[in-house]
């Protein structure tokens, strides 16, 4: 499918309709400026979470899911997946503080912290889904640091669940999510890597 | 209640309301792209129809095979029926003039009815030529664990390598009688009215609403005569209806949004597989088994001219007796067997939604009085024809229909509460996401429990679905609950605040099973468990 820029977004097909992706210019935990669906979601198979560093508990157990889960894929996907986590406190998650947040974690490879605008970043939330309709509990972003969207771009297959769901069911969904249903399905050493421009 | 103005500026929901569809409305077209229907903020479908310019279809019936290989083994010594289907893709027109593609079972949609007997095994080789896993649960079924069709067991993954046979699996349906192992069979706990659907594990909303759903309907000799005797009406009037909702892109494919995660709503209201058809019947009783085959929208139906229902069932079974509502409130997957008596209707009568639903979270109001439209959006025009007929089918309200066999209180081993509830965006069961690999219940075998199913709050409603057997509704928020819900359901809708106390057996069959809200994307985020019986 023919993919193209229209302003801040991308266009690209969401089970089988095609949809416009939010694709704004964030900030990188090393300080790299990228329109998000370009450098994150465009042709690959990604996992998207929303963070913030000052988050306790929640925030920092789910990450330690998703990255446990990312390394379980490699083996599968001939790598670790992509993982973007955005803050949801952009006034005080600076690329700088991001740094270090990824830091402490040794700063694995394919793991990136973002910030931007904060209408930007909440366009990406809102398009995902990671939204309480009572406005009350929306405006708690501690709500919204358990979920993951898990996609993959290519296939326009996306799935959404918990990390508190736990690191195995993670696991098998996202293999499902990127048609890695058995040993048969075709090799998948891509999905770290733009399979489609 | 809240009453229906006609004034002002129309919205796309209103003009609905007035029977003129999305496509009736082109003079006011242009005001359709700028009114979003729904609280979700998505486009609404921008095609327009003239509603009412197409017949109801009937779904079409799967018809045996000769018999293959199976590893299916039943109990009885009765010749099995061998079917098979072919899952995959196919065209579809449910706008009128639109064709749509559709994931559908021998590639239609909805799915063809399965028409079987009690007594009588089924072996149905499902084979999968779509590009996505996919599980087939016969739903009000009482079938083995691995013919179950599970969310998460024995997934059928899609043919991997070109070339390669696509996957398939024999499902095995023995329709014995409930407690037939033990030499206790219960034939008044056959189900009537099924239907099957897939249940891939966090797929199974997208895979439902592509159109991977039909009905299972199964007969035995009780249900045979009450047709042969003219009780109910003939099989020539006796018509399976499913409605579903729909939201379609500009090209005429079907849209549907995996991250609403509230549960999704369509836009265009469809009827075994049509928008807003027409249906011809002549001056007499007509059977309707109603299902309610939509991802996350309730219907509270209403007759335009006032008529009663003569109900007859509810979810896969009949009542003892025949009941009369002058209004149906259907939960997902809940299903109505009704009798409608046109003999003395005008001559267009219309089967109405009056309940008021703008987002997954289900309808205004609650379960025990919920908010209505009256006139509400006309979902099927039935076209009355002739004079009253002759010799018509006799059921009326108190009309003996099936037995119940209770379940009593001195039966009960065990009692457990499973409280369903949302959890920061997502959806838990005793606050615990789904684990397939984890066992939320073990029951024995052979017993009877009490459960206590709880609506966790928040103004979410979820129609909770339990694998295996029928339940039996003891109390609803504390008191009796209401006739037509009163002796065997296998989908319990609990509204904003409900409490259901239900009791169940185990019978015949060991290994695992699961429950869960049958808002399907509930379900798909996990608002699920899994019980062992052994």
């Amino acid at each position: 499918m023919e993919r193209s820029h229209i302003g801040t977004f991308a266009e690209t097909v969401i089970a089988g309709s095609r949809r416009r992706f939010p694709n704004p210019s964030l900030t990188t935990h090393d300080g790299r400026s990228v329109r998000f669906y370009d450098e994150f979601v465009r042709g690959r198979f990604v996992l998207i979470n929303f963070a913030y560093t000052r988050c306790e508990g929640k925030c920092p157990r789910g990450l330690s899911v998703l990255l446990a889960t990312r390394n379980l894929l490699a083996p599968s996907m001939g790598c670790a997946p992509g993982l973007a986590t955005l803050t949801l406190d952009p006034d005080h998650d600076s690329p700088e503080v991001l740094g270090r947040y990824v830091a402490t974690r040794g700063a694995p490879a394919g793991w990136t912290c973002l910030t931007g605008a904060r209408a930007d970043l909440e366009a990406i939330r809102r398009f995902l889904g990671f939204v309480d309709p009572d406005p009350r509990v929306d405006a708690d972003r501690s709500q919204h640091g358990s979920l993951v969207a898990m996609g993959d771009d290519v296939r326009g297959r996306w799935q959404v669940a918990s990390t508190q769901a736990g690191t195995r069911p993670l696991t098998q969904l996202a293999l499902r999510t990127a048609g890695l249903w058995s040993a048969r399905s075709p090799a998948a050493a891509n999905a770290c890597t733009s399979r489609r421009g | 209640m809240r009453s229906y103005k006609n004034g002002g500026i129309l919205s796309r929901r209103d003009l609905c309301k007035l029977g003129i569809g999305v496509a009736g409305a082109a003079a006011v077209g242009k005001m359709l792209a700028t009114r979003p229907a729904f609280a979700d903020g998505l486009p609404p479908t921008p095609i327009r129809f003239t509603p009412f310019t197409r017949a109801l279809p009937m779904p079409s019936v799967h018809q045996p095979v000769a018999p293959f290989s199976t590893d299916c083994k039943f109990t009885t010594t009765a010749t099995p029926n061998f079917y098979t289907v072919h899952m995959r893709k196919g065209l579809a027109e449910i706008i009128p003039g639109v064709q749509t593609g559709i994931w559908g079972y021998n590639g239609q949609y909805p799915g063809p009815s399965f028409s079987s007997r009690s007594g009588t095994p089924d072996v149905v080789r499902q084979i999968n030529e779509l590009d996505v896993e996919t599980s087939i649960h016969f739903h009000s079924g009482h079938n083995p664990s691995a013919s179950d069709g599970l969310p998460y067991a024995d997934l059928l993954i899609p043919a991997q390598v070109p070339g390669r046979p696509a996957s398939f699996r024999d499902y095995c349906y023995p329709h014995q009688s409930p407690g037939f192992s033990t030499g206790e069979p219960d034939p008044n706990d056959n189900e009537t009215t099924a239907w099957y659907h897939d249940h891939g594990t966090d797929i199974t909303g997208l895979n439902v609403y592509q159109g991977l759903a039909g009905f299972f309907l199964v007969t035995d000799d009780l249900h045979d005569r009450l047709i042969a005797s003219r009780t109910l009406p003939d099989p020539a009037f006796d018509v399976p209806l499913v409605l579903q909702d729909r939201r379609f892109n500009a090209d005429g494919s079907l849209f549907y949004n995996p991250f609403e995660h509230d549960g999704f709503l369509g836009d265009v209201f469809v009827a075994n597989g049509k928008a807003q058809p027409y249906f011809r019947v002549q001056r007499r009783k007509y059977r309707f088994r109603i299902l309610n085959g939509a991802n996350a929208r309730m219907w509270f139906l209403r007759l335009s001219n006032d008529a009663p229902f003569l109900r007859l069932g509810t979810d896969g079974w009949l009542l003892p007796a025949a009941i009369t509502q002058n209004r149906i409130f259907l939960g997902m997957a809940e299903r109505a067997d009704v009798v409608i008596d046109f003999r003395n209707a005008p001559n267009t009568v219309f089967l109405e939604n009056i309940a008021v639903q703008d987002s997954g979270r289900g309808p205004a109001g609650d379960s025990q009085n919920p908010d209505t439209v009256v006139p509400g959006t006309p979902l099927v025009k039935f076209i009355v024809e002739g004079p009253a007929v002759a010799n018509d089918a006799t059921v009326t309200v108190g009309t003996l229909l099936r037995p119940n066999t209770p379940i009593e209180a001195n039966e009960i081993v065990a009692t457990r509460q499973f409280e369903f509830n949302r959890s920061e965006g997502a959806w838990q069961v005793n606050g615990r996401f789904f684990d397939e690999n984890r066992v939320d219940a073990k029951v024995r075998k052979g017993t009877a429990e009490r459960w206590i199913l709880k609506n966790g709050g928040g103004g979410w409603w979820h129609p909770i679905h339990i694998h295996l057997e029928a339940h039996q509704v003891q109390r609803f928020n504390g008191a009796p609950p209401a006739p037509q819900n009163a002796f065997k359901k296998d989908t319990t809708l609990l509204g904003p605040g409900d409490e259901a106390e239900v009791f169940m057996r185990f019978r015949d069959f060991g290994d695992r099973f699961a429950a869960h809200c049958h808002n399907i994307e509930h379900e798909d985020m996990r608002m699920m468990f899994r019980f062992d019986v052994g």
